[in-house]
């Protein structure tokens, strides 16, 4: 792990200093300020955009707000993520960037290792803020919110987007295109999502199914020991596939 | 003599294409070594494994008496790439930074490194953004990355090939200057830059190693058995006729000045007058030359 220090602070202020530290961020906290205001607003805005139509919707709770926000983040959060960091590797691999820094001392797996973590920790800290931000929409809209459950969710939801990165940054390691790392990405993301069906303990522990999870831990009906269980196998998927990308890499030639 | 990069049968294959085949390099410490070749003659490939990127099909490689791939050498030595390409959002000054620091370098040591090799490339006190920088400017901020821990040998792909005069000139000065304090392995396929600041030449053609000695050596050799001969007349039937004699070892043809290369000189100075008299040609011209390393390079990659 020599050298992951200097890479890793190399690799945050590269967000910070490129159009990174804007887009998932700023894409994170927007969900974070609307999504209860979406869900307070919806009701009322579909029923005045066609007043001849009577529509019967169940009134709207924290619950609710929380699952807005989550799905939000699901979807376009995901995606975000996997736009701005599929290139990581294979454009600097591509542009000849990664040459200079190899042949000097930094052993490949400081420089994978950085990249996951220094691309990590920043949507997960901007994750954390943009849920306190939808936690207190969510409690000045919404009578009687649960503040834990929401956290709870968060967690489950930066687990899950543990994986999901892991997955980015082994595909960028595989080849020289971050076009080609995205499409890798979202295979991956196919196979990791046909895996519950595989076998029961499949459906409750594989990685996939924390997205479930977060929806259950936000409205309180998680069971906890399978929301563990499948943390606990997140955790050891994002090791398999961090090990894997660093052995990748290591033979690439560049 | 003391080698400070040496490899033993080296080959790299790509499928059925030998890139680099046999090669045995043998780089002397404190020189600067012309790595010759046409485009597409395995330098670059050769530079990559030396530089632990490329892993060789078969053969060894000792680099700074290390064994590669160790890759324990990596502290002492520095890479300039063909077409350096860096972070574009970092100024010069932080990528240099940057660079000492994966080498350790202590803090204060490093500032003064830096800035003194900010100075001899030309580019103190400029504080925009790599990205804005053009392809000469970079070209000598990758020059001084590569010189940051000052290395014992300095690797260079084609440092000049993307470059303006003015920025060819600078990067050879720059060369001439560093190679008082470290070896320098050169590749390139500019033949006048390895004139100006090359004292030891490998030449590369198909992968193989065809020459590689000291570059006075290597015209002297050549020097010795040239000759220009300025001709008045048709030479063609002349050429014609000293293709036949067993002491010609090579012609090169332009209009009226032919340029000859002999196995024996003494049979051509015996001969040649001879031969002019019977063609009926008369001679403006006649001297023993001292080849360019160009003529040399064509020779050597013809044969």
């Amino acid at each position: 792990m020599k050298n992951f220090g200097i890479m890793f602070g190399k690799e945050i202020k590269e967000f910070l200093r490129t159009y990174k530290v804007f887009v998932v961020p700023g894409l994170f906290l927007l969900f974070g300020f609307t999504s209860p205001i979406i869900t307070k607003v919806l009701p009322s805005l579909l029923s005045s955009l066609a007043e001849e139509i009577n529509f019967v919707l169940p009134e709207m709770t924290w619950v609710d707000s929380y699952g807005q926000f989550f799905k939000n983040l699901n979807q376009m959060g995901i995606l975000a993520i996997i736009l701005t960091t599929m290139g990581t590797i294979a454009e600097e691999r591509n542009r000849g960037i990664s040459q200079l820094v190899l042949t000097k001392p930094v052993p490949r797996t400081s420089y994978v290792l950085a990249k996951y973590a220094a691309n990590f920790l920043p949507i997960a800290f901007t994750t954390v803020l943009a849920f306190f931000a939808t936690w207190f929409y969510t409690d000045v809209l919404f009578p009687d919110t649960v503040f834990l459950n929401g956290l709870g969710a968060t967690g489950v939801y930066i687990a899950y987007l543990a994986v999901i990165l892991a997955l980015v940054i082994l595909a960028s390691a595989m080849t020289k295109s971050a076009i080609a790392a995205g499409g890798l990405t979202v295979l991956g993301l196919i196979i990791l999502n046909l895996l519950p069906l595989f076998s029961k303990a499949l459906s409750k522990y594989s990685p996939a199914v924390l997205a479930d999870y977060i929806y259950q831990v936000a409205g309180g009906t998680a069971a906890s020991g399978d929301v563990w269980g499948a943390i606990a196998c997140a955790a050891g998927t994002v090791i398999i596939l961090l090990t894997t990308a660093s052995l990748v890499f290591s033979r690439k030639e560049l | 003599m003391e080698y400070v990069i040496q490899t033993n049968d080296l080959c790299r294959l790509f499928g059925s294409v030998k890139a680099v085949n046999n090669l045995n390099l043998n780089v002397p410490k404190g020189s600067v070594y012309g790595f010759l070749g046409p485009n597409g003659a395995g330098k670059t490939t050769t530079i990559k494994i030396l530089l632990g990127l490329t892993k060789p099909s078969s053969g060894t490689i000792t680099v700074l008496d290390q064994p590669a791939p160790s890759k324990n050498y990596l502290h002492r030595i520095g890479f300039l790439p063909d077409v350096p390409n860096f972070y574009p959002w970092m100024r010069g000054d932080e990528f240099l930074t940057f660079a000492g620091r994966l080498f350790a370098i202590p803090e204060r040591e490093l500032a003064k490194r830096r800035d003194e090799l900010l100075e001899i490339t030309g580019l103190k006190g400029v504080k925009t953004k790599i990205g804005g920088y053009s392809r000469g400017m970079k070209q000598r901020l990758g020059l001084a990355q590569a010189l940051i821990n000052n290395p014992e040998v300095v690797f260079m792909d084609e440092p000049t090939s993307a470059l303006d005069p003015i920025g060819r000139k600078e990067i050879l000065e720059t060369i001439s200057l560093i190679s008082e304090r470290c070896t320098v392995f050169f590749s390139t396929h500019i033949l006048t830059d390895v004139e100006r600041v090359c004292n030891r030449v490998g030449i590369l053609n198909h992968g193989e190693l065809i020459r590689e000695e000291s570059l006075a050596d290597l015209q002297q050799d050549y020097a010795s058995n040239a000759f220009r001969l300025g001709v008045i007349g048709d030479p063609a039937p002349f050429v014609q006729e000293l293709r036949t004699k067993a002491w010609i070892e090579d012609i090169q043809a332009d209009n009226d000045t032919l340029l000859l290369t002999a196995f024996d000189i003494q049979a051509a100075q015996r001969e040649i007058p001879m031969l002019l008299s019977k063609h009926r040609l008369g001679l403006n011209k006649l001297e023993q030359v001292e080849m360019t390393l160009e003529d040399i390079f064509v020779r050597l990659v013809k044969q």
